[in-house]
């Protein structure tokens, strides 16, 4: 497809970050170098979607539609060279060292491009985040060394976040919900460990991952007072992959049931003691679901910004169909939305720097501890050092006290809020789209139709908006009457 | 509206023609849209008089009118769109032969009763002026490369309309097998897999005298009786769809625990399915209260069926999509037919011009 680009969104030549958010303007005053890096993400990110993304991520959605299986490796090297597999890994400790923000806005980049293949290389977080939740300085150590030697060799290193069953998905992601299912996986105490069985379904990665982070409650009577939360590595015995989803969109993304038959998992590998795995998950939505709004926001801006430009080129009995009045409005109403969002979705973003883990970055010790070089910050030495009790317990406890319970609860309130707009305005944009661009525009090749597949299951995961609206209510109001 | 009962009985047996030919397979034509899938599904259905549906029956037809066409399309939708979107297009096309002169309707209808050839009609609409024809001998030469049509890769036939080259309406029917007429290449649209949409190229195409329907006045009339009919056949492909998907979250509903109760007792739960059920009740009396109005053969040609189709095409999707919704991430899931409706019911929310498009053109 040959189109006269207008020089705009994904194609404008220059970052547009505080263009697009001018309010931004009065932060960089106080701190340059903060605004100055998301620029830099950005424009990382946006050369990365427009050669590496764009070009290919319609020939991957077909050939995953007829294999499901198929998994663009070429793509995902590209990925990993530019580091963006380990971007929030601390520059020293060989990643990028990219603050919340700067996240943000190279996901809205990708993700403008194809959500799906963004995916593959940014899902992975999830094992960071899962092991920075307790942060036993051991365990966080052992996983940034993971992550950064992967890195180092090209080498896939994946995780998985399971909870989702067959029979409990909302179940999983509400306590009081929680309370009330039931499980049909179980984590049963043997000697030196647990032995977890059940099935985990619509998993994220489940196909490729080489660990997979899952909650499995000890007691299947008591499910949320039991819940503990396992690392488990996937080539441990009886751990295998069931079918690989077949799905509506996000196809690039592997969605996979996975099985658990008497999987043994030493107790060190259990990450949150039982009663504790309902934290865990909530800990980890109260970051993902914000960014699955913004990355939600990003498929409606890749939808809008595809439909701008045909509307631009095709032409109709009455000039060019972007002349069309009613095609105006549609678009300058759906911009509206999509600068409202947004302006929320870089708000949350900033907010995670400034209250959430991403604070710990900003603290004297963590600031103290970079400074050595990173030689000995990857010495195996050190990491020995850290993985004792009294390292591991300082740990928690300092990540503990940045990221409090209050912190949570109001993470919970706008990354709820912020996933159930992203997603809906991705959902009511890509296929408004499709009303403007009419059968033609639909075609294939434009890529609009994709971005329509695509949207949806962002209304469904990460917690359906129907849980997510639930908890915003809980937080905002539903204390209080 | 009172239906005349030998109608019911039709639709009952396209149900059940409909279940048992293709409900099952719905799904793997989906993914898999081999031509034959449909050819031999045609030939079956001659079995139950489906594609003669429309045909007099002086002509060996049955001679049922559009209310029939809309309501065994709704049967067939409700168990694929795709499939019921081949006989709406089809309909469409033979729609405009009932006014030709007598042996043009002996030699077309018989193309379609007959037993020889698929008789497989399609239609053709060139409101870009894309084509262009001159005059040759006593019919004409036509070129140039249609827009978007479906059952182009099934039709013998196509009823064409557009302007001559003084700008006046014709309508003519076009052999898709004569020579120099090809297929342009496949868009892969979203849904209605099984029905590819492709343009109609032609190249120096010969059309016979014979082959022209009538004359410019009443060409006009009848692309707009013919463009009103595609509308509400549309509408109640769309209607059988979200009928489908309306149940079938009703049913889910009922039986998924969530949240400590089958998902049907959560008060949202029921408002989305109540909104479902809403729509669909109000786009079905919006499409029979037409035919209401416009009993018979489609008496006057009026922009109200754009109308129509808009509201219930737009009413299909939100249905179809609170369906998914409901369904959690199983509804995500190809296996479950709903996002697959869900792609459908896009193509059918901008077949024959987009929902917006033809809102404003209804104005005008
Ligand atoms: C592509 C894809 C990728 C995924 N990746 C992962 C992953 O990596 N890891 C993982 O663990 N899971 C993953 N999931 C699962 C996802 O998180 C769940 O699908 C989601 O939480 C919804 O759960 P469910 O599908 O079981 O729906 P259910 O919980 O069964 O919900 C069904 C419907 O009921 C509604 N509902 C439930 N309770 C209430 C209530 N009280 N009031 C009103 N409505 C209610 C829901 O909103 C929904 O509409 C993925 C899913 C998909 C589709």
């Amino acid at each position: 497809m040959d189109f006269l680009q207008p020089p705009y969104g994904l194609f404008a030549p220059d970052v547009d970050l505080v263009v697009n958010l001018p309010a931004l303007g009065k932060l960089r005053e106080k701190f340059p170098s903060y605004i100055f890096r998301a620029e830099k993400a950005q424009a990382m990110a946006r050369k990365f979607a427009i050669n590496h993304i764009l070009p290919r991520s319609l020939e991957t959605d077909k050939k995953c539609s007829q294999d499901p299986t198929y998994f663009d490796w070429d793509l995902w090297h590209a990925a990993n060279r530019a580091k963006f597999t380990v971007a929030c890994l601390p520059e020293k400790l060989g990643g990028l060292g990219w603050s919340a923000l700067d996240n943000a806005a190279a996901l809205e980049e990708f993700t403008s491009a194809c959500m799906a293949s963004t995916a593959n290389f940014v899902f992975n977080v999830f094992g960071l985040l899962g092991s920075m939740v307790e942060c036993k300085t051991g365990i966080v150590l052992d996983m940034v060394k993971k992550m950064a030697k992967a890195q180092q060799e090209d080498k896939p290193l994946f995780y998985s976040w399971a909870i989702t069953e067959p029979g409990a998905g909302t179940d999983m992601e509400d306590a009081c919900a929680m309370q009330t299912m039931r499980p049909s996986c179980h984590a049963q105490r043997v000697p030196g460990g647990y032995s977890l069985s059940g099935v985990k379904c619509f998993i994220t990665n489940g196909s490729m991952a080489h660990y997979v982070i899952v909650n499995m409650p000890t007691d299947q009577e008591r499910p949320l007072e039991t819940m503990a939360t396992f690392h488990v590595p996937t080539n441990a015995k009886g751990f295998f992959v069931g079918r690989v989803e077949r799905k509506c969109g996000q196809k690039a993304s592997q969605t996979a049931e996975i099985f658990f038959d008497k999987v043994f998992v030493p107790e060190k590998e259990m990450w949150e003691p039982p009663g504790k795995g309902f934290d865990h998950t909530r800990e980890i939505l109260s970051i993902t679901r914000g960014l699955v709004g913004i990355s939600a926001m990003g498929i409606a801006r890749g939808a809008l910004e595809r439909c701008i430009r045909y509307a631009a080129n095709k032409k109709t009995a009455n000039g060019r169909l972007i002349d069309q009045d009613w095609v105006r409005f549609a678009i300058a109403d759906m911009l509206k939305d999509l600068h409202m969002v947004r302006a929320a979705g870089y708000n949350f973003a900033i907010a995670l720097d400034t209250f959430h883990v991403w604070k710990i970055f900003d603290t004297a010790v963590v600031k103290g501890a970079t400074l050595l070089p990173g030689k000995i910050l990857m010495a195996d030495s050190l990491a020995a050092l850290a993985n004792n009790q009294l390292a591991n317990e300082a740990g928690t406890r300092f990540k503990k006290k940045i990221v409090t319970n209050e912190v949570l609860d109001s993470f919970v309130k706008h990354g709820s809020a912020l996933k159930a707009a992203g997603s809906d305005l991705a959902m009511k944009v890509s296929s408004r789209v499709l009303d403007i661009v009419g059968l033609d525009g639909m075609a294939r090749e434009f890529g609009m139709e994709k971005c329509f597949r695509d949207a949806k299951v962002t209304q469904i995961y990460e917690g359906s908006n129907q849980a997510n609206l639930w908890d915003f209510f809980h937080e905002e109001v539903g204390r209080l009457v | 509206m009172s239906i005349p009962k030998e109608y019911f009985e039709v639709v009952r047996e396209t149900g059940k023609f409909a279940k048992r030919e293709f409900g099952e397979h719905a799904l793997d034509w989906d993914l898999n849209p081999d031509p034959s899938h449909i050819t031999s599904l045609w030939i079956k259905s001659l079995g139950l008089d489906l594609p003669v549906l429309t045909i007099p029956e002086e002509f060996s037809g049955v001679g049922y009118g559009p209310v029939c066409q809309a309501l065994v399309v709704d049967a067939m939708a409700s168990r694929c769109p795709g499939v019921a979107s081949v006989f709406v297009h089809h309909f469409a096309g033979l729609f405009p032969v009932q006014f030709a002169n007598k042996d043009q309707q002996t030699e077309l209808w018989g193309a379609a009763t007959g037993k020889a050839g698929r008789g497989i009609a399609g239609v053709v609409f060139d409101h870009d002026g894309a084509l262009s024809i001159k005059p040759s001998g006593n019919g004409f030469i036509l070129n140039g490369t249609s827009s978007l049509t479906a059952n182009a890769q099934y039709a013998d036939w196509a009823s064409v309309f557009t302007s001559d080259q003084k700008g006046n309406p014709i309508c003519f029917v076009v052999d898709n097998r004569s020579p120099g007429v090809s297929l342009g290449p496949n868009p892969e649209l979203p849904g209605l897999k099984i029905n590819p949409f492709h343009s109609l190229v032609f190249k120096d195409v010969a059309v016979p005298a014979h082959a022209i329907l009538c004359n410019p006045e009443k060409s006009a009339q009848l692309m707009e009786q013919t463009r009103d009919l595609l509308h509400v056949l549309t509408a109640a492909t769309a209607l059988g769809a979200a009928r489908t998907a309306y149940e079938k979250a009703l049913a889910y509903a009922r039986e998924r625990y969530q949240f400590g109760k089958m998902i049907i007792e959560h008060q949202e739960i029921r408002r989305m399915i109540g909104a479902m059920r809403m729509k669909l009740d109000a786009a079905t009396a919006n499409l029979y209260e037409y035919f209401e109005e416009n009993p018979g053969p489609l008496s006057r040609a009026d922009r109200k069926a754009s109308l129509v189709k808009a509201f219930c095409t737009d009413a299909a999707f939100d249905i179809i999509v609170d369906a998914i919704q409901v369904h959690g991430g199983y509804g995500y899931m190809h296996e479950q037919g709903l996002e697959k409706l869900m792609r459908d019911a896009k193509v059918l929310q901008v077949l024959g011009g987009s929902n917006p498009q033809l809102l404003v053109e209804a104005m005008e």
